[in-house]
């Protein structure tokens, strides 16, 4: 929409509706007014827009003295926050005060923890304001298992998890303030961290393609940066197989470049290129083995999936969540946000086929593990998060939730990544999906496919520098996948 | 017992009634309800004001708490050339672009909570007027996405709040002049995004073409 009025009058007429003109600019105005239809016209926008904005704000939530929301917002609580915050500020060096808020930060993540968030508000303490670091949400705790080695498993949302699933990115919420991703760089395999999607990544560590990480190594490294970023809100959740895919994959396409490394590398660097491609090549050929052989770790799959799960700020109420695995063991746990990060643990023992603690932490009134024949439906009403852990080769069985199965989750050991994108593109959603082995065969498929692409690639190099009578100082020829090995192509 | 809860009846009624200026000063001289009702008055308005820019999220008592943490500490120092309230919210604009300097917003601009948390209130609205508020709501929330946090902050004051251009100029730290043309050039955005809903219904940011 544009205007003839100049920038001036319409700074004037705006204003004008606000009764803030000095006398001559007053009569500027009324001049303006009595002449043109255009500044009439416009003046009578302005109000009738201020009249809309006005009505359309919305009202802030009540402040309830003492509970709920507002709590700390009580005279009593911020003068108490005040002196505190006072004392921190003058009263003790800056290193003792940050040992002072670290201590506190750590009593208040405890705190949580342990059911903190059920205290009653009366007898909390206030929080101090100036020694302390910005408080973590829940959510950040959450995503983060402090306690255990195996797995990080926030609260995520099936879009999330699809998105995840078709795409191999660890999800991006833009209700979170970063995540990390994994990706090959400059010869290195680099974990970054995004402060938000679009934004320029920090790269955090990295691996060199020279000692390539085993999944294990890659995990610790993650949660290394994640707890070692002073960010907040940081959620990662990922499931072990499809991850180590992705991993070999990305480390594949890395592995493209290698033969123009070779043109330019000594023959010890070469050497060790060579061996390293080897080495990804075996693995790679492992993996497909597994997924074909179904025993191995790559072809159990873990699944969160709910039709309308909680966003993670909605995690107020206790959630249930269930993990089926194939021997048809069912353990539930009913967790509150801040308890939630010990689903990790639990999805990662299940995963590696440990025993499951009793309590996944002592103490906790909350959670609880059973073994039965079908998931007991605990007392919470919100939708359950659902985690299905399964062998290749065993019937898709969903495990029973706090709410009915969507159609689609009964059929999902059918649907391809292809699928799930067809869906996806049509703005369909899945209450749960498995990623099964068939799959998993046509992404190993790929994946050697581009091996062999390399290996030619490299003999070739090879020949040509043996016809330049060149020593490639090796002595060795590359290794042949055995003709029982070679996959069955399938169309990419 | 008695008589002392009627005294603090009738110190009530009179801290009720007395000026922000005077209630500073009471708080300066160690008086809690003085500041207690200074609280009172503004807790909320400054809760919307800090919404108004990152949204209802879980930190934003922490965030307000930590605004008339730093008034409350620094009330000695307060001479009075400005109103109580152009101090608070001064205290308050520069908390938020701390905030967005930060980097720990999730969003830049995140009405949404604001909003989805009021039309949680208000759930699946059954009559015409609802659904017109509702939609309003939705209007002005996409209008407003699109404007910078400080110039939120600047509708926001004027247009709820309503303090004087004087006063904005003394929280924004900027001349009137310049309040003034701010104002105006937030307002012809809005407009350029609010009209064609307000006249055809169609939602900011649809494309017209």
């Amino acid at each position: 929409m544009t205007t003839r009025l100049t920038d001036t009058e319409r700074t004037l007429l705006s204003a004008h509706c606000d009764g803030e003109l000095d006398g001559s600019e007053q009569d500027v105005v009324e001049r303006l007014l009595a002449g043109s239809e255009e500044a009439r016209d416009y003046v009578r926008d302005l109000r009738s827009l201020t009249e809309f904005s006005q009505t359309a704000f919305p009202a802030a939530p009540a402040i309830g003295a003492g509970v709920g929301f507002g709590s700390k917002l009580t005279s009593g609580a911020i003068q108490t926050a005040a002196r505190t915050a006072s004392t921190s500020s003058f009263g003790i060096g800056w290193g003792v005060a940050g040992l002072a808020a670290a201590a506190v930060t750590t009593v208040a993540v405890l705190t949580t923890m342990l059911g903190g968030d059920d205290a009653p508000v009366s007898s909390r303490p206030p929080r101090t304001i100036a020694s302390a670091p910005a408080r973590r949400t829940d959510v950040a705790r959450a995503g983060l298992d402090l306690s255990s080695s195996a797995l990080m498993v926030p609260a995520i949302t099936s879009e999330e998890l699809i998105d995840f699933a078709v795409s191999g990115r660890l999800p991006i919420d833009s209700t979170r303030t970063c995540y990390v991703s994994v990706a090959p760089r400059q010869g290195a395999l680099s974990i970054n961290m995004h402060a938000s999607a679009g934004t320029v990544p920090t790269r955090l560590s990295g691996f060199d393609l020279r000692a390539v990480p085993g999944i294990d190594s890659l995990e610790r490294a993650i949660r290394t940066s994640l707890l070692q970023s002073d960010d907040n809100g940081l959620a990662v959740s990922f499931d072990l197989p499809s991850l180590r895919l992705r991993v070999l994959e990305e480390l594949q396409e890395a592995a493209e470049d290698l033969p123009a490394e070779f043109r330019r590398s000594m023959d010890d660097t070469r050497l060790a290129l060579e061996r390293e491609y080897l080495s990804l090549s075996t693995e790679l050929r492992r993996s497909q083995l597994d997924a074909r052989r179904g025993s191995d770790a790559s072809t159990r799959y873990v699944v969160i999936a709910g039709s309308d799960l909680p966003r993670p700020t909605a995690f107020g109420a206790p959630t249930t969540f269930t993990v089926t695995t194939n021997d048809r063991r069912v353990r539930t746990l009913e967790l509150t946000s801040s308890e939630i990060g010990t689903l990790g643990a639990f999805v990662g023992s299940a995963l590696a086929e440990t025993p499951v603690a009793e309590s996944p932490r002592a103490g906790s009134p909350r959670a609880t593990s059973i073994e039965r024949s079908a998931p007991v439906r605990y007392r919470s009403a919100t939708p359950a998060a659902r985690v299905f852990i399964r062998r290749h080769g065993d019937a898709p069985r969903a495990a029973a939730s706090a709410q009915p199965a969507h159609p689609a989750d009964l059929a999902d050991s059918t649907i391809s990544f292809e699928q799930l994108q067809i869906l996806r593109e049509r703005g369909q959603t899945l209450d749960g999906i498995f990623i099964d082995s068939e799959q998993l065969i046509h992404r190993a498929t790929i994946i050697l496919q581009r091996a062999d692409s390399i290996r030619r690639h490299i003999e070739i190099i090879r020949m040509q520098q043996d016809a330049n009578g060149a020593d490639d100082g090796t002595g060795d020829d590359l290794e042949t996948p055995p003709a029982d090995d070679q996959p069955e192509a399938k169309p990419d | 017992m008695h008589d002392l809860s009627a005294q603090r009846g009738i110190d009530r009624q009179r801290i009720g009634a007395l000026e922000d200026t005077a209630l500073v000063a009471e708080t300066v001289s160690g008086s809690t309800a003085a500041f207690d009702e200074l609280v009172l008055r503004y807790r909320e308005k400054v809760v919307r004001l800090v919404a108004s820019v990152v949204g209802f999220r879980t930190d934003i008592e922490d965030i307000v708490q930590d605004i008339f943490v730093k008034v409350y500490l620094s009330l000695g120092r307060f001479r009075g050339d400005a109103s109580f309230s152009t101090y608070l919210y001064t205290t308050a604009v520069n908390r938020c672009r701390d905030e967005l300097r930060r980097g720990k917003l999730r969003r830049f601009f995140s009405f949404d909570d604001w909003f989805s948390s009021d039309s949680a209130a208000h759930p699946h609205s059954e009559n015409d007027q609802q659904v017109d508020a509702d939609e309003r709501r939705d209007a002005v929330r996409a209008a407003m996405k699109r404007l910078p946090p400080d110039t939120q902050m600047l509708l926001y004051l004027r247009e709820i709040e309503e303090l004087s251009y004087k006063e904005l100029a003394d929280v924004f730290k900027v001349e009137m002049g310049t309040i003034k043309s701010r104002l105006a050039r937030a307002r012809d955005r809005l407009r350029d995004e609010l009209l064609p809903y307000m006249r055809d219904g169609n939602m900011p940011g649809d494309t017209q073409n």
